[in-house]
């Protein structure tokens, strides 16, 4: 008879048991269930200079190193994003000591204050991804585009100012001006939802 | 004045865009730093608009095409075997104190092996059976030749700063830190496969070959593979499939150049699905504006210069933009450089160090002549010794060697910052120290080999900047 406590109680757990058990593939499903979540929560928790999804990629390949280790039954989620956490701060570890990364990159302050963050319930993240995706359609036409040239194109600010016959610094400006709306819109969503942290 | 200085509260956005573009040079950084640590509000804002910015690009990646390629590229990076088998007999006899003490890379493989041999020894009663039952290896590559700082991350995120010659590795990252890293890895059917520079190279052999360069310039002589089992490499922007030949990549955040000497290479182009087979003396610009059409690899020149007004492009340093005073430049920034195998912190040195490419993507390649000499317009606060060398490759795009030569810069009490413009012959220059295990690989003169970047270093902090780095035939 099988342990009650070992028994499947989901499909993520009937896919770590079948990759213990070898079959090597069965592993994407765990990645395919948790990667989107995963990478946006260390899309928001990351420094800059953190290529997110390589620190992603670790994460899952440390999981599955370590994928005994794991207690069926219990949340996986948890555990993942303990690993990631562990990850994130190995990457942010080697990053401070490349010699001119805070020059390049990052305010120290700013740092610290991701860190703090970092803290957060990982579900957050991908709840904000969810809630920017809405909030994206809610822009008027003209301001998705400037986000489709920045983000989707990544074109530069000069190509941006010529497209739109403003100048780089009202294009800045109306980036700004974008993502601070559309920060307040996730945070209105999220409180709105019972979700704010 | 500094551009950013006795700007109001409301310029605080755009001081936050230039840091987002990547565009703030070290003075408004310095304002930036400063004007978050004065006012929370501000750091809070700064905060949201970070992470705001990076959900932005994680929601412009979130096509199911780039999401299939995330999963892919991590299932292809997932090692044959889990070392759950391992791990567990190693937790049933090791101390859980000896668990917890650090110890290096290679004395941990060494008690592992000791320990799990003892395990199963006990258990099986004999070394027959521990054949039987060991894990196959997951090494796959050689490290066939090393010079500069390279990082190597495997075993599931184990970090190793002392790969040597004749290391052997599983499938893992290896990191170039600095303009004059070089790494080369044999795999074992001989294909070869070169980073140089600073990069980011993942490998792994599961069902075949798939290397993953995520910045980087990287060659490769790749053996015949299996029909079906087509090597795959993979940048940010293009797939590129391999059967056997010769070539050179080179990617960027939204762009890949190929360059194929022999065979062809096939290219998927990720944003529209395009593909193209590039043949052999002909490369290709995959990016989301051009078109996908291979071009004939452009004829050599003898002659190049530096123009650091157009930005930093590809350069390691502060760059400065011109004013009315003065020319753009290149200042010059601590490196930390940790000689391959060097183990411990020790050894490393820090290198006052600023770098430029110079036969980059779909140039014209820079060869080298007898004749040929560099000149280096700079400045330093005082007089000191000052180190100059270049990367060169063969016309196939193999890596062939690092030269370096050394100038003293004399006084020059006309000027605050010392001004210097030396020029350094071909014949100054010498094999460069960290190559000196691979001497009899390479050739002992550049001349007649294409020069892929160039650098130049203090060895103490001098304000080392550079304003114009040219190569030119003798006249």
């Amino acid at each position: 008879m099988r342990d009650r406590n070992t028994e499947p109680t989901n499909h993520i757990d009937r896919a770590i048991q079948r990759t213990r058990s070898g079959d090597h593939d069965a592993f994407e499903i765990v990645v395919r269930e948790y990667e989107r979540g995963l990478r946006a929560w260390l899309a928001m928790q990351s420094p800059p200079g953190v290529d997110v999804d390589e620190v992603a990629q670790r994460s899952f390949v440390a999981a599955f190193t370590r994928l005994d280790d794991y207690r069926l039954g219990t949340s996986f989620s948890a555990w993942l994003f303990a690993i990631a956490r562990y990850q994130l701060k190995t990457e942010t570890t080697r990053l401070r000591r490349v010699a001119d990364y805070h020059a390049r990159y990052a305010p120290d302050l700013l740092q610290k204050e991701l860190d703090r963050r970092a803290n957060e319930s990982p579900e957050l993240g991908r709840l904000r991804l969810d809630h920017l995706q809405h909030c994206l359609h809610g822009l008027s036409e003209k301001l998705q585009l400037y986000i489709r040239w920045r983000y989707d194109e990544q074109i530069s600010l000069d190509e941006m100012s010529q497209r739109s016959g403003r100048s780089v610094a009202a294009v800045k400006k109306q980036l700004w001006q974008i993502r601070q709306q559309l920060h307040a819109c996730v945070e209105n969503r999220l409180k709105a939802a019972g979700e704010s942290p | 004045m500094s551009q950013y200085q006795n700007f109001d509260e409301n310029h605080f956005w755009e001081l936050w865009s230039d840091f987002l573009e990547g565009e703030l040079d070290d003075t408004g950084l310095a304002e930036l730093q400063h004007r978050i640590t004065s006012d929370e509000h501000l750091l809070k804002m700064a905060a949201d608009s970070f992470e705001l910015h990076r959900l932005l690009g994680l929601n412009a990646a979130e096509e199911p095409e780039q999401r299939e390629s995330f999963i892919r590229q991590t299932m292809s990076l997932l090692p044959q075997e889990r070392q759950g088998f391992v791990q567990s007999v190693m937790r049933g006899i090791q101390p859980a104190a000896e668990e917890r003490a650090g110890s290096s890379p290679v004395r941990q493989r060494r008690k592992m092996w000791q320990a799990v041999s003892l395990a199963l020894l006990t258990v099986a009663g004999g070394i027959g059976l521990m054949f039987l039952l060991w894990p196959k290896s997951t090494n796959i590559a050689k490290i066939t030749g090393l010079s500069g700082s390279v990082l190597w991350t495997g075993d599931g995120g184990l970090v190793d700063h002392n790969l040597a010659l004749g290391s052997r590795l599983g499938g893992g990252t290896l990191e170039g830190l600095g303009p004059n890293a070089w790494v080369e890895l044999t795999f074992d059917d001989q294909s070869k496969v070169t980073l140089s520079g600073k990069g980011l190279l993942t490998f792994s052999a599961q069902e075949r070959k798939q290397l993953y360069l995520r910045e980087g310039n990287m060659t490769a002589d790749i053996a015949p593979q299996p029909d079906g089992k087509a090597l795959l490499i993979h940048t940010r922007s293009a797939e590129l499939e391999v059967l056997g030949t010769r070539f050179s990549v080179e990617a960027e955040m939204a762009s890949t150049t190929l360059n194929v000497n022999h065979g062809s290479v096939r290219v998927r182009r990720l944003t529209d699905g395009q593909q193209v087979d590039v043949p052999a003396q002909h490369l290709l610009v995959t990016s989301a504006e051009t078109q996908l059409v291979p071009e004939k690899v452009p004829d050599f020149t003898d002659r190049w210069q530096s123009n650091l007004a157009l930005g930093p492009i590809d350069t390691l340093g502060n760059w400065v933009p011109a004013t009315a005073q003065s020319a753009a430049r290149l200042r010059a920034i601590p490196f930390v450089y940790k000689p391959p195998g060097s183990g411990t912190e020790e050894r490393s040195m820090t290198l006052y160090l600023a770098a430029l490419p110079v036969s980059q993507g779909d140039k014209q390649p820079v060869v080298l002549r007898s004749e040929s000499e560099f000149r280096i317009v700079g400045s330093l606060k005082a007089p000191c010794k000052l180190y100059f060398g270049f990367q060169v490759h063969r016309t196939d795009g193999q890596f062939a060697g690092k030269f370096l030569a050394e100038q003293a810069i004399p006084a020059d009490s006309s000027d605050d910052l010392e001004r210097f413009e030396i020029v350094l012959p071909i014949g100054d220059f010498q094999l460069d120290p960290s190559l000196a295990n691979l001497k009899d690989r390479l050739p002992a003169s550049p001349v007649g080999l294409v020069v892929s970047g160039c650098w130049c270093f203090t060895l103490t902090s001098q304000d080392l900047e550079l304003q114009q780095v040219s190569l030119t035939p003798a006249p």
